[in-house]
């Protein structure tokens, strides 16, 4: 039924007259055929016979794309590559030479393959010759990437993200060939070998996922140009499921996979966005361990920054202003907000509780710029609250009140909306307690305090060890909008120190050494507050 | 009747602490009332205010003089204009782009038979808590040519981790049958997702995208660090940076003063004039939009902290 409405589509369509793999496949053969153009221009090694090169008119247009494949342009230092480097002088045995030629056999081959799968796409060898001709692509693909990472020029020897490439590179093929004996033996031993196939294929995966999204960033970075073949590669690979008929497919785990192949298309590119915006900076921190790079040629100082931080007096005043401030939040933001979460359960005209609700929510929702404004017009020479007490002092430029600042500023924008929280667990008390404790005469007072107040106790300590967790985030919009030249000695927290120092200022290392530190603070003691969590209140915050 | 007047005149006496205990509440809540929205009302009075007499001072809940040049004054700024104009094209791409990313991530994840699931999972919760900070973000940027485009306010925030928790929860409070049926009918994943799941999350899809919405309308951090330069400034400020700016001028002048012992005070107070009255417009102008949705919509922005305050 389906085969016939096909076909008489196909027929309307005249030359269109082939399957869907057949277009898939030759997506993939072109995409080959692009990736080793490109490497072929670029390689002289081979090429150095023009009469080679006159068999592809107009491939000389090719050199001048400045990819990122092509050893030609690397060979006249060889004596600043990593090869050079680890494995001391290698040129007597024509290394660039042998490799060029086994890679180029390689893509010859893989290309070979899969158009000769292409010719012959009725055959019922197709999808085994489609998938031998693709992988053999990447395999070239792999060597070729490993054996450019080795012959790179290079500045300094330890190059962290060669260093990572290179480890995930030796991770990616030991997984592999960890796979292929116990894919063997399977047969033999399916229990044992289940295990050790599991964790070899779930490890071979997301370490090909983060070598694929670390090329293709590192690629692009350069510039977009570069990224090209890269792009082409990844695209051809991903050509692949659609080659395969699940149906066919022997390995269970496969077979699901092509089930699922949509849910991959949907979710990788959005995993390489997250890896690119959240994971990919993490490598910013090996600035830390560099000199300052405005003063000269980047190199490796170890622990200098840090030792410079700690020692220096500036380093235990940022923390003394954002403890400071983080405690006087913490305080004053726990007690104003359960406090006004109890007093607003008490009120029991429906409306006006809603009304209420509603515009204490307010100031959360204005930007804290907003809000700023508000607290300067408050604390103004003429402003009101020296209108009520009857002075005329500059609240905002004397360093003594400013932590008290931040805290009741912080106090009126979030105390309506963090009584959301217990409000709701104020609901789920059960009604009993109330009911037999009126019956023993308690007042609504009396009840607010020894029924309600111990009906959240659990819910604020879940939230009071979560909030220790950020401890060290003091915020940093406060303390930009108001802080002055004159009050900067208490304003001062770490991420404004980060801001200030290292965006206005330029001194990239030593900000992103206190940012680092910060992070992994931070880290520690929201694993430390959810382990406390898990243990007294029997809820993982995680 | 002698007896039941004397016992209701008992009970009264019992609840009496009850009812001085109410009166007490209610008047605080009122405070409460008069704290939050006090400030804006000053605002408003000041913003519909004559420039000149506001200087004066003690304007409270009502301007005294009632012009609407300050806002004329605001609108007829072609700084104030693009700025405007940048505050509303980055919060319409930046919620349109942040809903479909997040919701397609959601879906996924909300299948049980999708194989990674725990590892995405994990990736992208990690995120909460791991960021490189500010320094290595800004060296990414300036690879990415970023930094001094527009395309910094909406490129990098397209993700959030919480939102796809919050999406999830509702997906998978859906019954399987709906996605089961649809499948059997021979569509495909991404078909299912975009014409089946999405008109069905439509509440938790308004959440999310008020959240994503407030977030940007609100910053003004990403236009301070990322954009520089008097001209970059001028083509792509927002709303908030120009707020920003502004109050920084008035801090820096404030603690001049301080230290100068009010060495110039005509000066200042002459440029005082404009900049009370022209702030306090502005602050109307970028406050009004939130403050004409949010009373309607807060449910919505509730029921998001209920659920994430459950599952995440």
């Amino acid at each position: 039924m389906n085969d016939t409405a096909n076909s008489a589509i196909a027929s309307q369509n005249g030359f269109l007259n082939f399957p869907k793999r057949f277009w898939v496949t030759l997506t993939g053969l072109v995409g080959i055929f692009i990736v080793s153009m490109l490497n072929w221009a670029h390689d002289d090694l081979i090429f150095q016979f023009t009469e080679w090169r006159e068999l592809f008119p107009g491939i000389e247009y090719l050199r001048d794309v400045p990819v990122r494949f092509g050893l030609a342009d690397l060979l006249g230092s060889y004596q600043n590559t990593n090869l050079y480097f680890y494995f001391g002088d290698l040129s007597q045995y024509n290394i660039f030479k042998i490799m060029s030629i086994v890679i180029a056999v390689l893509l010859v081959l893989s290309f070979a393959t899969v158009l000769f799968a292409l010719v012959r796409y009725r055959s019922k060898h197709f999808t085994k010759l489609c998938i031998l001709g693709f992988s053999l692509f990447a395999f070239t693909a792999l060597l070729y990437i490993v054996f450019t990472m080795l012959i790179s020029t290079t500045d300094t020897p330890l190059d962290t993200y060669k260093i990572i490439m290179a480890v995930l590179i030796v991770l990616l093929v030991a997984s592999f060939l960890l796979m292929i004996p116990v894919f063997i033996q399977k047969r033999k031993d399916p229990v044992k070998s289940q295990t050790v196939y599991k964790f070899a294929l779930s490890a071979f995966l997301s370490l090909s996922f983060i070598t694929i999204t670390m090329l293709i960033i590192e690629a692009m970075l350069e510039t977009i140009i570069t990224a090209i073949p890269v792009i082409i590669f990844v695209a051809s690979l991903s050509t692949i499921p659609f080659l395969l008929d699940p149906a066919e497919v022997k390995s269970k785990r496969l077979s699901r996979f092509l089930h699922q192949k949509a849910f991959f298309y949907m979710i990788i590119p959005i995993m390489a966005y997250v890896f690119l915006f959240s994971y990919y900076p993490l490598k910013g921190w090996e600035m830390a361990f560099q000199d300052d790079p405005l003063l000269k040629e980047t190199s490796y100082i170890g622990f200098k920054w840090f030792v410079f931080l700690f020692t220096e007096g500036e380093f235990w005043k940022i923390m003394r202003n954002t403890l400071g401030m983080s405690v006087i939040n913490l305080v004053l933001g726990f007690t104003t907000s359960i406090f006004f979460a109890l007093l607003l359960n008490e009120v029991r005209q429906k409306y006006f509780k809603r009304v209420v609700q509603t515009i204490s929510y307010l100031p959360h929702f204005l930007s804290w710029v907003i809000a700023a404004g508000m607290i300067t017009q408050f604390l103004m020479s003429d402003g009101l609250l020296n209108q009520m007490l009857g002075s005329d002092k500059v609240w905002l430029t004397d360093a003594d009140n400013f932590w008290w600042i931040v805290g009741w500023g912080n106090v009126w924008k979030s105390v309506g909306w963090n009584t959301i929280i217990y409000l709701a667990a104020i609901t789920s008390i059960d009604p009993e307690l109330y009911e037999s404790a009126e019956l023993d005469g308690a007042g609504r007072f009396a009840k607010m305090i020894h029924i309600t107040l111990p009906g959240i106790k659990s819910t604020i300590l879940v939230l009071l060890i979560m909030s220790i967790g950020w401890i060290l985030s003091a915020g940093y919009e406060v303390q930009l909008l108001l802080g002055n030249t004159l009050t900067w000695d208490r304003a001062e927290t770490i991420d404004t120190f980060v801001y200030r120092y290292g965006i206005q200022d330029m001194r990239f290392p030593l900000a992103t050494a206190l940012g680092m530190f910060k992070t992994v603070v931070s880290i520690i003691l929201i694993t430390g507050a959810n382990f406390a969590s898990k243990r007294f209140a029997k809820e993982s915050l995680v | 009747m002698e007896a039941k007047a004397k016992i209701d005149q008992s009970k009264f006496r019992q609840r009496l602490p009850d009812y001085i205990f109410i009166l007490c509440n209610t008047i605080f809540m009122c405070f409460i009332i008069l704290i939050m929205l006090y400030p804006f009302v000053n605002t408003l009075a000041i913003s519909l205010n004559d420039a000149l007499d506001s200087v004066k001072g003690g304007i409270g809940l009502l301007p005294r003089k009632f012009t609407l040049d300050n806002f004329d004054q605001v609108f007829k700024n072609a700084r104030i204009l693009t700025a405007f104009t940048n505050s509303v094209g980055r919060t319409v791409i930046s919620t349109a782009g942040g809903v479909f990313l997040c919701s397609m991530a959601a879906y996924v994840l909300s299948r049980k038979e999708f194989m990674w699931n725990k590892f995405v999972t994990v990736f992208f919760l990690l995120t909460m808590y791991i960021s490189a900070g500010l320094i290595p973000m800004y060296m990414l940027y300036g690879k990415l040519s970023l930094i001094n485009s527009f395309n910094v306010y909406w490129i990098p925030g397209l993700f959030g981790a919480f939102n796809i928790i919050v999406i999830r929860t509702y997906i998978q409070g859906l019954p399987d049958s709906l996605v089961e049926a649809a499948r059997l009918d021979g569509a495909g994943e991404f078909r299912i997702f975009a014409q089946i799941v999405l008109p069905i999350c439509k509440p938790v899809l308004a959440t999310v995208g008020l959240w994503i919405a407030v977030g940007n309308w609100n910053d003004w951090f990403t236009t301070a660090v990322y954009v520089s330069g008097q001209r970059n400034i001028e083509q792509y400020t927002t709303l908030q940076y120009e707020l920003y700016s502004e109050l920084q001028s008035v801090l820096a002048r404030m603690g001049e003063r301080q230290s100068e012992f009010l060495a110039s005070q005509g000066a200042a107070a002459r440029q005082n004039t404009t900049t009370v009255s022209v702030r306090a417009a502005t602050t109307i102008v970028a406050a009004l939009p939130i403050l004409c949705v949010y009373p309607f919509l807060q449910k919505y922005f509730v029921k998001g902290v209920h659920v994430g305050s459950v599952k995440g």
